[in-house]
């Protein structure tokens, strides 16, 4: 399987991808239904109009084709002045940051790095976090600190499967894919693995 | 093609009797079928329909959901898997089937036993949903029949539950006059009501037929007939705990008891000619009435 990069925008890590001669959006988080199927006309019109930069490399799947977007969104970061701290750095800051400090890291690495896919930076401020003796001793801080972990975790393993399953899973369940769209069988598949429940019996 | 589940709560109210019926009665209308057997702990189709399936049966969908599990592939055809009728004195008869399997290996049993229900369900990445799509999308399209009709498993298992809320399009529920039955029932109607349906697939239509009635013989047991089934009709549509669950059922059907039936268990609708009962009349009224279109033509009716 071929990954053809031809438009990315570095700031949001979108991207244009072309894969089976067919055009696609790749958006984050990239989760299964972050690959959209598009048009060379929605690529003309984003390029024009949103500032997508032409590209045109091309990747063996798309764990190489995310990790190269989330480089590329690192990079237009670094150049805007927006970075992370480094490990030491961070240490210093939060030893004697405040509570209101601490929680903003939280949210920091939870509603910003997650959806984003910095999840080796989400994790390193989690990590630092809970070794703080202040967290330590506030259970609903440690217990959101282990939380942002156990996330950063499930979301490597989502995204590996992603990386690995959408041409498998096409080839597997053609005439089912063809019937009902890979994206609602998707959303079934994770409605009833959340529920528990194929049929809906009870409150 | 129209995928028709025949469900029943609990077993002995004639489920399976119904569905072979209805299916020779396609048949005599030109219309082509596919069954399959998903009552897989106790399966019957083939003895329902044994003029039409005498050969041993060597492999079925227990072997073919087993292949998928064990090796995580899709199996590529469903002939193996598949049985077609042998023609009745010179008649063709348009029905095929998938049985659960050979029931008298133990290598059924053990396969069975095997099958890891919650795996393909409830495990991050389960690939139940598809893989069973995928079966019918196969059927659809290599078959290419008018009618599905699927014999479910009873109760509330992983089995009943394809049966019930992933594949049909329609599902025939079968209810006897006994409160566990009833409550039980509603359960299920409830539940099926509240089914997230996939892209391109409609909601469900259920279709209730009342079984183990015997024929009425005067007025009086006609308005005793119609008490029961106000009755039934009042409890289902109680008043729900929230409103997605509140059922709204105008019709419940009958299927009278019948007493040769009783004595000797066969088809009611042959592809011949119709016997001449109280519940071959039934079924006719079930077929025509709900669950099934009448045949746009027919070759002898």
């Amino acid at each position: 399987m071929k990954i053809k990069l031809i438009a990315v925008a570095p700031y949001d890590g979108w991207a244009f991808i072309l894969k089976d001669d067919h055009v696609y959006l790749l958006r984050p988080p990239y989760q299964a239904n972050d690959l959209i199927e598009s048009s060379e006309k929605d690529l003309v019109f984003a390029i024009s109009k949103y500032n997508f930069q032409e590209c045109n490399s091309s990747f063996d799947n798309f764990e190489e084709t995310i990790d190269f977007l989330e480089e590329k969104y690192v990079e237009a970061m670094e150049k805007s002045g927006f970075s992370l701290p480094d490990t030491e750095e961070l240490k210093s800051i939060l030893q004697y940051a405040s509570e209101e400090i601490l929680r903003d890291f939280m949210d920091k690495a939870e509603n910003e790095l997650i959806p984003l896919r910095s999840l080796d930076a989400a994790e390193s401020i989690a990590l630092e976090l809970i070794q703080l003796e202040n967290v330590k001793k506030n259970q609903t801080m440690f217990k959101r600190a282990v939380n942002i972990i156990k996330k950063c975790q499930h979301k490597r393993n989502e995204l590996k499967r992603l990386s690995k399953k959408p041409d498998k899973f096409s080839k597997k369940y053609p005439n089912a894919i063809k019937m009902y769209t890979k994206k609602s069988i998707y959303e079934s598949m994770n409605y009833i693995c959340s529920t528990r429940q194929l049929l809906p019996v009870g409150m | 093609m129209d995928t028709i589940t025949f469900y029943s709560y609990k077993g002995g109210v004639g489920r399976t009797l119904a569905l072979a019926n209805i299916a020779v009665y396609l048949s005599r209308f030109d219309q082509s079928v596919c069954i399959i057997d998903f009552d897989l702990e106790a399966p019957g189709v083939p003895y329902k329909l044994s003029e039409f399936f005498p050969s041993p049966i060597e492999t079925g969908l227990v072997d073919y959901i087993y292949e998928f599990t064990s090796t995580g592939k899709v199996p590529r055809s469903l002939n193996k898997f598949l049985l077609k009728a042998q023609n009745i004195s010179g008649k063709q008869a348009n029905i095929q089937l998938i049985p659960a399997g050979n029931i008298l290996s133990a290598e059924y049993w053990k396969k069975l036993a095997s099958i890891d229900w919650h795996g393909l369900f409830y495990k991050e990445g389960g690939e139940g949903i598809p893989f069973f799509l995928e079966l019918k999308e196969k059927i659809h399209k290599e078959l290419n029949p008018d009618y599905l009709l699927i014999d479910s498993r009873t109760g509330i298992t992983e089995m009943s539950s394809i049966c019930t809320s992933i594949l049909p399009d329609k599902v025939i529920f079968l209810i006897t006059n006994n409160r566990e039955n009833i409550e039980g029932s509603r359960q299920i109607l409830r539940g099926i009501q509240k089914v997230k349906r996939l892209k391109n697939q409609e909601p469900i239509k259920v279709t209730l037929a009342l079984t183990r009635i015997p024929f009425p013989q005067n007025d009086e047991d006609k308005k005793i007939e119609q008490k029961i089934i106000e009755d039934i009709k009042g409890f289902l549509n109680q008043e729900g705990e929230s409103l997605d669950e509140q059922l709204n059922v105008s019709d419940v059907l009958v299927l009278h008891s019948d007493r040769s039936l009783e004595l000797s268990e066969s088809l009611r609708l042959s592809l011949e000619n119709i016997t001449d009962t109280p519940l071959a009349k039934d079924y006719l009224q079930l077929f025509s009435k709900k669950g099934v279109a009448p045949p746009t033509h027919s070759r002898s009716a």
